[in-house]
């Protein structure tokens, strides 16, 4: 199941968007953030989820961010990719 | 018989000369089909390189086939461009000879004049008799006798050497005309020969000729050449050089043609269908550059977008163009798509259901409009559309039954009756012994996988049963772990919408990403590691954020004063809410009933382990005191065993393995003091072992 930016992806009966991807060492990170029927997004719940990319058993499992220095580095990767996107925005 | 030849040649210049430029002709056209074939090459190698580094990867029959198949066509550019090469240095002989006798014809012309220019002698000039060059008696000055004698030699030489010159040229090229004769028509034969006996007579007859060339008598030239790889070396008359090797170029198509017996570059769409993308875009550029290939052993080309076909193939390479593009209207739509991403994690009994399943469902989408299949001794009604995703489904399933098959064969007990039976802990050491045993297989088709930070390398035929294994181990291994199954994907109706906000709450998402990681990833992602930070830590960590905020989203000053500030204090009060929130939701831990123990004596750390299930949880050790969050056990096969002492099943769990013989060889604590650094880094505090000599083991110190 390939993601895209901006894609609805429902998660324990919530739905995110994806307001940033990247890749990182054979792993997809996401940042979601809570976005309900309207299309309107909820700042406050936001998640930072992860799929390995290779020999994924299940595609349809996102894995949380344990590690305390990956969560460091993704987040900002995260964070520069959101940044970049919404640049365009006029 | 040297001067009839000359009065004859003299008699046909013009002809000659007019032959002379089509030769010339010839030759650009040769170095044309030279430079064609030699560009052609670094794509081919290209494919080669790809397909060995594909092979070398993989170990398939398949990929091994297509690259003999190159390597194969590789030889023939080879080989051809080596007979063009022949051709050509042959052709430049035969025009050099006859750009020389042609220039010493002119010399012989120039001396003919000086000759007979000493001839026109005035009526009062003293004169004397000499013979001139063709044995005559003239008449010429007196004293010019050494000179005239001089340019007579001149004479002599250059007509002795246009005679040898003219006697080697003229039969040369009475041969060669010859052999252009033959050159048209049996390129024309190979192409009409499309019965294999047609093409095996004709080899015949090449061989034949090119057997009585080399035993034909005359000045010899030796030519070298690699004909079915090796190397030969002949030597054949000098003036049948050109007859041979054309005679040779057409052995090697006839030979070509008979390798690939009615050749033709197919598209096939079942298999194509069961590729992945990447397979696809190969397969396509490999099918077009075969066909480019084709167009230089065929007359009849055609010229597609920058490259010629051969004619029979365009329609063909036109529709992969398209379909290298992505042209929808040539991607073919089912009325039930095939999931391959779920079909490869689906274990191999999943994968017969879910393709038996898929069969059933084209069949009852067949009874609207569907048409009679007569498939596998069967007849099915099915829906045009979906007749190639039915065949796909219907192999896919006889493979699966036929893995299943394999798998009984190769005593996996993966059934579910003997597998209830086994604990989580013995069904995990099962699976990985499983998995361990079909390593240790014979392994020729090598390929891997890596299941809980392990890599495993096996043979690819016990792909689908190591994957069966691999994904059940997964779900096994991952059944406690935090994970969140993805329910669903659609695309958003309004993105600018969603861009929008997500400018508007730029700040609001950053601050809030970087209180997730200020409090430890765990805090947001599983609830029940809820803990937090003390306050003071976690204002000064989202104010030193907000301030590398306000420089990498470049906010304007003003907004920073007013509404940035608003939201930041709102985010912190929000924040500290939360932490007082949490913290209050915190279970507290009993620090009562604490034992107390003192190195090497008799109350020593493995009594009070072992004795009062209430006391064994929590020690004092020496001014600090630790809870004990994992006891390890060395169970009598050497099996390590660990028990987290957190679990509501920890207490059954050690009677269990302590009746079965299970020695306790350390714990894990957490001391007081290091709960805070425990709750975010989930490393405890120290190991203490348990023997004589303790050794308390500091690790969760400061992290």
């Amino acid at each position: 199941m390939n993601h895209e930016l901006y894609d609805i992806l429902t998660l324990d009966e919530k739905n995110y968007t994806i307001a940033s991807i990247i890749v990182e060492n054979n792993y997809e990170y996401f940042l979601l953030i809570e976005i309900n029927e309207d299309e309107e997004i909820n700042p406050n719940e936001i998640k930072i989820m992860k799929r390995p990319l290779e020999n994924n058993f299940d595609q349809k499992k996102l894995y949380p961010v344990e590690d305390e220095k990956e969560f460091q580095k993704v987040s900002k990767l995260l964070e520069h990719a959101m940044l970049d996107d919404i640049k365009e925005v006029k | 018989m040297e001067k009839e030849l000359y009065n004859e040649f003299m008699k046909n210049l013009e002809k000659k000369l007019n032959e002379r430029d089509q030769k010339i002709k010839s030759k650009e056209e040769l170095i044309k089909d030279i430079k064609d074939f030699e560009e052609l090459l670094p794509e081919l190698e290209q494919v080669i390189r790809e397909l060995e580094t594909k092979y070398d990867e993989t170990k398939t029959e398949e990929i091994k086939k297509e690259l003999n198949s190159y390597l194969k066509e590789r030889e023939v550019y080879f080989d051809t461009i080596q007979t063009f090469r022949n051709n050509l240095t042959s052709l430049n002989e035969s025009l050099e000879q006859e750009e020389k006798l042609i220039s010493d014809l002119y010399k012989r012309r120039e001396i003919e004049f000086d000759l007979k220019s000493f001839e026109q002698v005035s009526p009062f000039e003293p004169v004397v008799n000499v013979r001139n060059q063709n044995g005559e008696i003239t008449r010429i000055p007196n004293g010019s006798e050494n000179a005239y004698q001089m340019r007579l030699a001149d004479f002599e030489e250059i007509n002795d050497m246009i005679v040898a010159e003219f006697v080697d040229y003229e039969m040369y090229d009475v041969e060669e005309e010859e052999s252009k004769d033959v050159e048209v028509a049996s390129a024309f034969e190979i192409e009409k020969a499309k019965e294999k006996s047609e093409l095996e007579e004709k080899r015949k007859e090449l061989l034949k000729n090119l057997t009585e060339i080399e035993q034909e008598k005359g000045k010899k030239r030796t030519l070298e050449y690699t004909y079915r790889n090796e190397k030969r070396r002949v030597s054949i008359p000098k003036r049948l050089a050109g007859k041979y090797n054309y005679l040779l170029s057409q052995l090697k198509s006839v030979e070509k043609a008979l390798e690939e017996y009615l050749p033709t570059v197919k598209f096939e769409q079942e298999l194509y269908e069961t590729m992945t993308e990447e397979q696809k875009k190969s397969y396509i550029a490999n099918l077009m550059l075969q066909m480019e290939a084709r167009a230089q052993t065929t007359l009849n080309k055609t010229y597609v977008q920058g490259k010629y076909i051969p004619t029979e193939y365009k329609k063909v390479y036109e529709d992969l163009i398209h379909l290298l593009k992505r042209d929808p209207k040539y991607l073919k739509s089912y009325s039930y798509p095939i999931d391959w991403p779920s079909v490869s994690t689906m274990t191999v009994e999943e994968r017969k259901n879910y393709f038996e399943d898929l069969m059933n469902k084209y069949i009852e989408a067949g009874k609207e409009n569907g048409i009679a299949l007569e498939y596998e001794n069967n007849t099915y009604i099915l829906k045009e559309n979906d007749i190639v995703a039915f065949k796909i489904c219907y192999e896919e399933y006889q493979k699966s039954l036929k893995e299943l098959q394999e798998q009984e064969d190769f005593k996996i007990n993966l059934d579910e009756e003997f597998l209830s039976n086994l604990s989580e802990e013995e069904l995990k050491a099962y699976y990985v012994n499983a998995m361990e045993s079909i390593t240790k297989k014979k392994c020729i088709d090598k390929m891997s996988y890596t299941v809980g930070g392990v890599t495993y390398t096996f043979d690819k035929k016990y792909q689908s049963l190591f994957i069966d294994i691999a994904s059940r181990y997964d779900r096994l291994t991952n059944k406690n772990k935090k994970f969140e199954i993805l329910k669903g994907k659609i695309k958003p109706l309004n993105i600018n919408k969603i861009k929008d906000q997500i400018k508007k709450h730029a700040v609001k998402i950053m601050l809030g990403v970087a209180t997730i990681a200020a409090l430890g990833a765990a805090y947001v992602n599983n609830k029940n590691n809820k803990e937090a930070l003390e306050e003071q830590k976690i204002e000064s960590v989202t104010n030193n954020l907000a301030k590398g905020l306000m420089s990498k989203i470049n906010i304007p000053e003003e907004a920073v004063t007013t509404e940035f500030n608003q939201e930041l204090k709102e985010m912190l009060t929000e924040t500290r809410e939360e932490i007082q929130h949490l913290k209050k939701e915190e279970p507290s831990i009993n620090w009562s009933n604490i034992s107390d123990f003192t190195v090497g004596q008799e109350n020593g750390l493995s009594n009070v382990l072992l004795g009062d299930e209430e006391k064994a949880v929590k020690l004092k050790y020496p001014n600090d005191e630790y809870r004990i969050v994992t006891r390890t056990y060395e169970m009598p096969n050497n099996e390590v065993r660990k028990v987290n002492m957190e679990s509501e099943e920890a207490m059954s769990l050690i009677n269990e393995i302590e009746s079965l013989g299970g020695a306790l060889k350390s714990v894990d604590a957490v001391a007081r003091s290091g709960e805070e650094d425990y709750a975010i880094n989930r490393i405890p505090t120290a190991t203490f072992t348990i023997n004589d000599q303790l050794n308390p083991t500091e690790m969760g110190r400061g992290r």
